[in-house]
């Protein structure tokens, strides 16, 4: 039943070639949805076509048609794409030479290398596409992968590693159980570059949008769409066109790359005598995917399912999948703030303790010949209006150090580049400042009542806090001589119409229950995409300061990850070894008893003895003389080798009964 | 090193590296990673953790698989100088947890595979190669396992402590003088006695009358000899002196083969040592006797010193 084999033999024995071909297409399964459909043909003839060898042994393939096949195979790439560079073409041409390689399994050798190389062909998966579904897939083919693994290194000649799939899944889950904790400690502390290694042709742009961060360079994007963005209609009063800011996000922390929005308490509602010379509205928001509500500058009211936020935003309960109008106020005239507690103050004039010096320099210097804050800023626009600063769509690569080179070297700008450099220079001279993202402007649509305002409306301006008249906006902007805005973005304005399309409007009050529910699904998405795929540089940061940890290094980063890993490693370990070796006191039990035994000379137990030779073996000596023995061990054998695990009073009856035994007659 | 007859393994002593296939697996989950840090794709990240951490856990169970093993020698059959010895070993599970591809051998390069479940032993052999006469001092034996994944491989080491002894290698005497035999068995029958009578035969001239049965010579029956179990019909004893001039370890090896030939032929037969003399027998334990006897020719007398303590 149980037999020995010599390593020399156990290398020389077939493989289990089916494991080895189910984990191989499970791996290559995702990626046929993104490579040219002939490539799946070819390696699933190609798995057929190994797993009918290896069941006919005398059927082999000539090498020369392998290498024919390896051959057109990728010239077919080659065709498809004209070159072997780029994401795609690279990413076929893996999953070509992949495939193939399975006609090349000779030896263990060959086959551990496949298997190896799978996990790679796993990430490469992930270029394509992040959804949820293909990531949750992909532990399909790692449990394959880990199977055929164990098949190779089993003596029982069984495909799947225990014999049967639930076996398998109960055994590997034994490590996955390990190893996920493992996986996520490793994911949260393991340092994060702000920027790629390299960059390959080909790679995907980051997808546009308002977002919680901005980075200097991605509102371009969205400036040059046409696409609407939302449709307001006034109930009454209509503000002036170029009082219309429209506010979606306020950012507040710079991290010397990119602002981000920090965590914000929701406002309760606002008094009755606040609405006073209010402007009230209603909205029509394409849908975004975000929880941002664009309203009015400054909003004093919240529609439902959604609430006023103390930055002066709304916030919707959910992300917003469709076409959704709601009604909103606002006032224009809202003073917000009006004291800073030092908390608010401090975190409104943090910068960044080291980089873009000069510009720290500059504005101190400034502040220092100027007698007020208010001062300070008046200057800093009139030196934009007055000195060579440009706006434009194009202002080209900045340096790492972002403030000093737009406001000292380079002065050619977009909105997000003169207002960061307005708030970095208000906080580098100690005044409160922030960024506020949204729209400015509108048009009336000429056939009906309602204004369009479309993406390419998308800017960004300052809130300067000031003694006494809290959060003041100022858009550097607008203090751009006109001469010096680009002459396309001018002739641009005023040749846009809208209408309505076809879409399905919802109603924010009026949500039903299916729409709940595909709300709520889109939650997971939306916490899939914040947590998981957006688990960057400055996120990380973001998750240690929530934790009231900030500043971490790099390599402290390392140092914790590995103390937690080796500590996760250490423990599980010590627990197994633990559960192991004292779990069993019955068969401390049997020993002390045979021992007993062995000293009294009545028998010579050999090592291998199980407790059923011992009964026989008693038995021969003196059958009634040990009767009392016999039956405890009966019993203990029934307990012992039960299929379900004994009841505990069960072991501690046989314990005591063990222990009593007496051996001298 | 753990030692004695039944050996479990010691936890401090059990080493784990990663094999071949385990640095090329480390080299493929650096590239992961190199390819996830550079396209900032946190599933790539994550696919790469998770290796990571199923190879760190790879660690416990490959390194646990080797231990809570109870190995086992059990008795060998007699082994003679330049003979291999398939020394068996049982292996026995004694936590309850079933070990698998648990290899053992004299090196790791050189291991014999077997499955040890949790409710049954399994015997496995491991050649051990008898070079020199005298007390076996077996080998360090290696334990070693890649399971589950072959990323890792673990080790041990251990000897058992035995009382396998090895006998010189039989050699046949270059000039067998079995005239000599004759008389030195005579000497022999008549100090001795010789009890196992196998029957009686008609006096012929010349034979010893010491051998005449004189029971029956006194009931009438007529002059018998008394035969013995061989058909030599000869008492035998082996000397050291009967090979003068030759080597200690030929003499030990010549000896050895008579002992051998004579206990085949059912003979009864002593054995004269310089430092041992064994009295005349017969039958397996007295054959066994004789061959301990040329096989620790020459042992300094410590041996008896600690038996007798």
């Amino acid at each position: 039943m149980h037999s020995s084999i010599s390593q020399i033999e156990f290398e020389k024995r077939a493989m289990p070639i089916v494991a080895i071909l189910l984990a191989h297409q499970l791996v290559l399964i995702p990626l046929y949805f993104f490579i040219p459909l002939w490539i799946a043909v070819l390696n699933t003839l190609v798995a057929a076509t190994v797993f009918y060898c290896a069941r006919n042994p005398h059927v082999v393939i000539n090498r020369w048609i392998k290498v024919g096949v390896t051959i057109v195979a990728i010239a077919g790439v080659y065709m498809a794409f004209r070159k072997f560079s780029g994401r795609d073409a690279g990413v076929s041409l893996i999953a070509v030479m992949y495939g193939l390689k399975i006609l090349e399994i000779q030896t263990k050798r060959d086959a551990n290398l496949v298997l190896s190389l799978s996990f790679f062909l796993l990430v490469a998966g992930f270029f394509f596409t992040q959804e949820p579904l293909i990531a949750f897939y992909q532990f399909i083919p790692v449990i394959a992968i880990l199977n055929a693994f164990v098949a190779m290194q089993s003596l029982e000649k069984f495909e799947l590693a225990a014999g049967n799939l639930k076996g398998v899944l109960k055994d590997l889950s034994r490590y996955l159980v390990i190893a996920i904790p493992i996986m996520i400690v490793l994911f949260v502390f393991f340092p994060r570059l702000s920027g790629p290694l390299w960059r390959m042709p080909g790679a995907s742009v980051a997808t546009t949008g308002v977002s919680d961060l901005m980075s200097l360079s991605e509102i371009t994007e969205l400036q040059t769409s046409e696409n609407i963005a939302f449709r307001v209609t006034f109930n009454g009063d209509v503000p002036n066109e170029t009082d219309m800011y429209w506010r979606v996000v306020v950012l507040d922390e710079f991290d010397g790359l990119s602002w981000r929005r920090t965590n914000r308490n929701l406002l309760p509602d606002m008094d009755e005598t606040v609405f006073e010379g209010s402007f009230d509205y209603s909205i029509t928001l394409e849908p975004t995917k975000t929880n941002y509500l664009v309203a009015l500058d400054k909003p004093i009211s919240s529609p439902q399912n959604a609430s006023l936020v103390d930055d002066q935003t709304v916030r919707s309960r959910f992300r917003l999948l469709d076409r959704t109008r709601y009604q909103l106020s606002s006032k224009p005239s809202l003073i917000i703030d009006s004291s800073l507690s030092q908390v608010q103050r401090s975190k409104n004039v943090r910068i960044p303790s080291s980089g873009n010096a000069d510009s720290v320099d500059w504005a101190r210097d400034l502040r220092a010949r100027v007698n007020s804050d208010e001062e300070f800023v008046n200057e800093v626009l009139r030196i934009i209006n007055r000195e060579e600063y440009y706006y434009t769509l194009t202002p080209g690569e900045m340096d790492e150090q972002i403030i000093d080179s737009f406001w000292l070297d380079k002065r050619r700008g977009f909105c997000e580049h003169y207002a960061s450099s307005l708030v970095f220079l208000a906080r580098a001279a100690n005044i409160p400042a922030r960024i506020v993202i949204g729209y400015q402007g509108a048009e009336k649509n000429p056939r009906t009542d309602y204004w369009i305002v479309r993406d390419a409306n998308a800017h960004a301006w300052t809130e300067i806090w000031f003694e006494g008249r809290g959060w003041v906006r100022v858009d550097p902007t607008a203090a751009i001589a006109s001469q010096r805005i680009e002459e396309s973005l001018l002739q641009e304005y005023g040749q846009r119409l809208g209408l309505f399309d076809d879409f399905e409007i919802v109603e924010l009050d009026q949500v039903g229950l299916l729409k709940e529910l595909q709300y709520w699904m889109d939650e997971i998405n939306s916490g899939w995409n914040d947590w998981i795929l957006d688990y960057n540089q400055s996120r990380q940061r973001q998750f240690f300061q929530n934790w009231g940890i900030s500043g971490l290094s790099d390599h402290m980063l390392i140092i914790i990850m590995l103390s937690i890993v080796s500590g996760l490693v250490f423990i599980s370990g010590l627990k197994w070894f633990h559960g192991r070796t004292e779990r069993d006191p019955l068969a401390q039990r049997f020993e002390n008893l045979i021992q007993r035994f062995e000293q009294q000379g009545i028998l010579k137990v050999e090592p291998h003895f199980g407790p059923k030779a011992i009964i026989d073996k008693l038995n021969k000596i003196d059958e009634t003389r040990f009767r009392e023995h016999t039956q405890v061990l009966n019993r203990y054998i029934t307990l012992r080798y039960a299929e379900r695990t004994p009841r505990q009073e069960q072991i501690n009856e046989l314990e005591k009964a063990l222990t009593k035994l007496k051996v001298r007659s | 090193m753990p030692k004695g007859k039944s050996v479990t393994l010691s936890q401090r002593s059990t080493y784990i590296l990663p094999t071949g296939l385990g640095f090329f697996m480390g080299l493929i989950l650096l590239l992961m990673l190199v390819g996830a840090t550079n396209y900032q794709n946190n599933l790539a990240f994550l696919l790469t953790f998770l290796v990571a951490g199923i190879g760190l856990v790879s660690m416990i169970f490959t390194y646990q698989n080797i231990q809570g093993i109870q190995f086992s020698l059990i008795n060998p059959g007699e082994v003679f100088v330049g003979e291999t010895l398939p020394l068996p070993i049982s292996l026995r599970s004694i936590n309850r947890t079933k070990h698998f591809s648990i290899g053992i051998g004299l090196d790791k390069k050189n291991v014999s595979l077997v499955d040890v479940p949790d409710d049954n032993y399994v015997t496995l052999k491991v050649d051990v190669k008898a070079v020199n006469r005298g007390r076996l001092e077996l080998p360090r034996i290696t334990v070693m396992s890649v399971f589950p994944f072959g990323w890792l491989r673990t080790w041990a080491y251990f000897r058992f402590d035995t009382d396998i002894i090895v006998y010189p290698e039989p050699l046949e005497p270059a000039r067998l003088d079995t005239q000599n035999w004759g008389q030195e068995s005579e000497e022999g029958s008549r100090v001795e006695g010789s009890e196992d009578l196998y029957g009686l035969k008609p006096y012929q001239d010349g034979e010893p009358l010491t051998r005449v049965d004189w029971k029956s010579y006194a009931r009438e029956r007529g002059m018998f000899i008394r035969e013995f179990a061989a058909h030599e019909s000869a008492d035998l004893c082996l000397n050291w002196e009967d090979f003068p001039g030759v080597d200690n370890e030929t003499r030990l090896s010549y000896l050895t083969y008579m002992v051998l030939e004579a206990s085949s032929n059912q003979l009864n037969f002593s054995l004269e040592l310089p430092d041992k003399f064994v009295e005349y027998g017969e039958g397996d334990e007295h054959r066994k006797k004789c061959l301990k006897a040329l096989a620790l020719f020459g042992e300094a007398p410590q041996a008896s010193g600690t038996s007798h303590a």
